[in-house]
């Protein structure tokens, strides 16, 4: 049996769990929880575990998706993630700048434990008041456009989009031949 | 290509890092406010930069051109600073036109540039407003609407973040950046290797150990200092560009609390035994690694799928 992880990360409402709820072929677990504190302000209800998506090839080749929960406490959930996925989509909600900040941590926080590929996802790009790619990778720290990692616009909310985005993480494996023999 | 929001989602030190850090050259327009619900405009600037320095404030709400600014310090006759307002002067900013022409010193253009300056430093102390960055480039421009303001400039230029850090260290009212402080159990880590201006002791202890392991925390203790102030050059070095802040890698210590969780978690998740492994079991999982023939089909199903 052949399995791609891949986990999908972001902070709270960047849109990870759209995103494995829109090409999953299973109902992603709900784990959703009415939100509290900050999170309340931005929206309604949050994720608490991971969101578990699947899609099957064929009997003997299997994609797994994984959303982690947006509220980071930098605990065990991360510690189990992190050495486990192939590769990571990290999702950053474009219209939201408060959240710019939080987002370039959770980037330095993954950066430092782990070599595993990622790709950057912007998603709310149709939203009103959305920054442009590049002012999101400065503000992520992400300065030198030559070693940063790919960036690409997707849409939570369309399968194809996400589709898309996935493509491209599983090109950028494949050239950094990390954990591929 | 502009940039848009409020200072109160995105700060004006985290805007001013975004300039420097892209190099940016245009106009930064702020509407600054006392309060959130408050239509009262306290101030209307034009902050422009060249390449990620700050070159030239324009007060538009008190405004107050650089030539009567000269004037009134009495470094001009009337007769010089009437014939430079209807001069065309070549692409080059007005103080250094003068300063070519020996009719000011440097040491007055500096003089000016700090008065310039010191209007941006009081931003600092703003709770609320609006901001709009338009990039403009100072090569040929031709748009008349964004037209450089050469007659404002002194010629002196000041690099971007270096105003915030400037401004965080004479920093009055701290409740503006309470909830941008960075939390206590996080470390730093150097983002350049040598610091690009000379900082206070307290900035240098901090430099020190930023190697991504220690929290402010322990650092308040080692340093002997209180933990607050710690977390105050902290954010001062942070929104300077010279070191970042790092949520400190997690070794749980008490394996049973953890693991309990994790299995919990795991049983959310799915009940097959073909998901995450626990950090207990990682040693011998592993990630296992994939084969080049399945990753190509991975990309030519869901081309196929949701093509
Ligand atoms: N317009 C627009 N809406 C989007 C996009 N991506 C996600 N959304 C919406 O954003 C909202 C938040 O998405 P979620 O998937 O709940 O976000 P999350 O990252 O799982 O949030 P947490 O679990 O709380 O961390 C939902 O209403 C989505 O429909 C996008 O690209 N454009
Ligand atoms: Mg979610």
């Amino acid at each position: 049996m052949e399995i791609l992880k891949i986990g999908i990360t972001g902070t709270v409402g960047a849109g990870k769990t759209t995103f494995v709820r829109a090409i999953s072929e299973i109902e992603v677990v709900d784990t959703e929880r009415v939100a509290r504190d900050e999170t309340a302000l931005i929206k309604t209800t949050t994720t608490v575990a991971f969101d578990f998506g699947r899609l099957t090839l064929n009997s003997g080749q299997i994609l797994h998706l994984y959303g982690t929960p947006g509220q980071f406490r930098f605990d065990f959930m991360w510690d189990i993630l992190i050495p486990n996925v192939h590769g990571y989509v990290f999702l950053v909600d474009t219209s939201r700048p408060q959240n710019f900040r939080a987002s370039r941590r959770l980037l330095n926080y993954m950066k430092q434990k782990t070599q595993t590929p990622l790709i950057i996802g912007l998603t709310h790009t149709d939203c009103q008041g959305a920054w442009q790619p590049e002012d999101i990778a400065l503000t992520l720290g992400l300065v030198d456009s030559n070693t940063r990692p790919p960036i690409i616009k997707v849409n939570a909310t369309n399968s194809h989009s996400v589709a898309q985005c996935l493509i491209l993480l599983v090109e950028q494996l494949l050239k950094t031949d990390f954990n591929v023999i | 290509m502009t940039i848009s929001g409020f200072l109160e989602s995105f700060s004006f030190p985290e805007l001013l890092r975004l300039i420097d850090l892209g190099s940016k050259s245009g106009r930064l327009i702020l509407q600054v406010r006392s309060a959130p619900n408050n239509s009262e405009l306290l101030g209307l600037y034009h902050i422009w930069f060249r390449e990620g320095r700050l070159v030239t404030v324009i007060n538009r709400s008190n405004y107050q051109s650089l030539i009567a600014q000269i004037e009134s310090r009495g470094w001009l006759s009337q007769f010089i600073s009437q014939k430079l307002k209807h001069l065309c002067l070549p692409e080059i900013p007005l103080g250094s036109y003068l300063e070519e022409k020996k009719l000011l010193t440097e040491q007055q253009l500096d003089s000016l540039f700090q008065t310039q300056t010191a209007q941006v430093y009081q931003l600092f102390e703003v709770p609320v407003g609006c901001f709009l960055f338009h990039e403009i480039s100072f090569q040929s421009n031709s748009d008349k609407k964004r037209r450089i303001p050469w007659l404002e400039m002194t010629g002196k230029s000041i690099r971007a973040i270096e105003i915030s850090l400037n401004a965080l260290r004479l920093q009055q009212n701290w409740d503006i950046f309470a909830d941008q402080l960075p939390e206590s159990s996080y470390a730093l880590t150097k983002l350049v290797g040598q610091p690009y201006c000379k900082l206070i002791p307290l900035e240098w202890q901090l430099w020190e150990l930023a190697n991504g392991q220690i929290s402010l925390k322990a650092i308040a203790g080692k340093i002997n200092q209180p933990l607050l102030k710690v977390q105050k050059a902290a954010l001062s070095l942070i929104m300077a560009g010279l070191v970042d802040e790092m949520p400190i890698v997690y070794t749980p210590s008490s394996t049973k609390y953890t693991s309990d969780r994790v299995s919990r978690s795991l049983m959310q998740i799915s009940s097959s035994n073909t998901v995450l492994t626990t950090t207990k079991n990682r040693q011998r999982h592993q990630t296992d690694r994939l084969n080049i023939s399945f990753l190509k089909a991975v990309v030519n199903f869901l081309r196929s799928k949701f093509g």
